[in-house]
């Protein structure tokens, strides 16, 4: 899965899901079928969530940006336990 | 043939206040010479040999070496670092070219007539100002999605690299340009972290020519000092296709504060 939450996280900042996770992210996190648990922490933007399940740091840098938050709350986010 | 390799930080175009004066004014002057090198080897054709931050490879497609072979290069947009985003000029027939010799030698570089440049090839362009003087021919070496070709094999493709630009330029004047950092972390908790002794021994070794010596780190040890270090494959490319010369140090900031990073830059000078 975690592949699957990569490319994910790639299509929805800068690939072919970008302009509809922008206008309605529910549904394309919905559509994407994961866990309830990953589904709420791409939701909720828990980086700190995703980082730990091994999601890779830069596209969860990207992630995180496109929600708009900055890089310093970023890494405060994912330093967190 | 002229060659160089400089770090390609965003931070250099989106922050440049954070850093001390001393340090941006060492970095700037740095590019300027760079760019006085180039100018005054005449070129009018830059190989640049880079790596991309996730606009054109992902998980689902992650060549190991990537040629572009457009007429011209599209920019992923990235107006936040203070870059440009006009397309950049490229030379489709030489690249493609540069491809099919590699075929011939024995490598499968992908190619793409639309591969996007980024960062690690805008900011040094753009702080060059190059981008309108040449024609760009970008290679990008996967160091994001592992597994990453290994640094030995970035050797081979660099000697081969050297090898085919000789025999296939025919009247361009062309230059080589290596992009990217030494140790550095992207989007992981020691941002802020550098491994100055692996640094300075990684520096050391180039400017002894031994590409061989830094070709026998471990990924372990490139992932120790940080996942973005694995940057340092597009340094050998460049350092072995301009085997057997030395090259100079241009920049050497051990650790520039407020960017946090290290700043280096190397210059193979013409012969």
């Amino acid at each position: 899965m975690l592949d699957r939450l990569n490319q994910f996280l790639v299509e929805i900042t800068r690939g072919g899901l970008a302009s509809r996770f922008a206008s309605d992210p529910d549904t394309v996190i919905a559509d994407a079928r994961f866990p309830d648990e990953m589904q709420k922490a791409i939701r909720e933007g828990d980086v700190g969530f995703l980082y730990r399940f091994g999601a890779h740091p830069m596209a969860l840098l990207y992630f995180a940006r496109a929600t708009g938050m900055s890089n310093e709350q970023y890494y405060k986010n994912i330093s967190k336990e | 043939m002229i060659a160089a390799a400089t770090v390609h930080a965003p931070y250099l175009t989106g922050w440049p206040d954070r850093a001390q004066k001393p340090d941006l004014a060492a970095t700037m002057d740095g590019f300027a010479r760079l760019s006085e090198a180039y100018r005054a080897a005449e070129i009018d054709t830059l190989v640049v040999v880079t790596s991309e931050h996730i606009v054109n490879l992902s998980p689902k497609m992650a060549p190991p070496f990537m040629i572009g072979c457009g007429d011209r290069h599209p920019v992923f947009p990235e107006r936040h670092f203070n870059l440009p985003v006009e397309d950049i000029k490229g030379d489709a027939a030489f690249a493609k070219a540069l491809t099919r010799g590699f075929y011939d030698a024995g490598f499968e570089p992908a190619h793409s007539t639309e591969l996007v440049l980024d960062h690690g090839t805008i900011v040094p362009l753009h702080l060059m100002k190059l981008a309108e003087a040449v024609s760009v021919i970008p290679i990008v070496v996967n160091s994001i999605f592992a597994p990453l070709p290994s640094l030995g094999r970035c050797a081979e493709f660099g000697r081969t690299l050297g090898k085919l630009i000789d025999e296939l330029g025919g009247i361009r004047r062309i230059g080589l340009l290596a992009t990217g950092g030494l140790s550095h972390s992207v989007g992981t908790p020691g941002v802020f972290d550098v491994d100055r002794d692996l640094d300075r021994w990684i520096l050391e070794s180039l400017l002894a020519g031994d590409v061989d010596a830094v070709c026998e780190i471990a990924d372990a040890e490139l992932d120790a000092a940080g996942n973005g270090t694995h940057e340092i494959r597009n340094w050998i490319v460049v350092a072995a296709a301009s085997q057997p010369r030395k090259p100079v140090t241009i920049t050497n900031i051990p650790f520039a504060e407020g960017w946090n990073m290290g700043v280096h830059q190397l210059l193979w000078e013409d012969l």
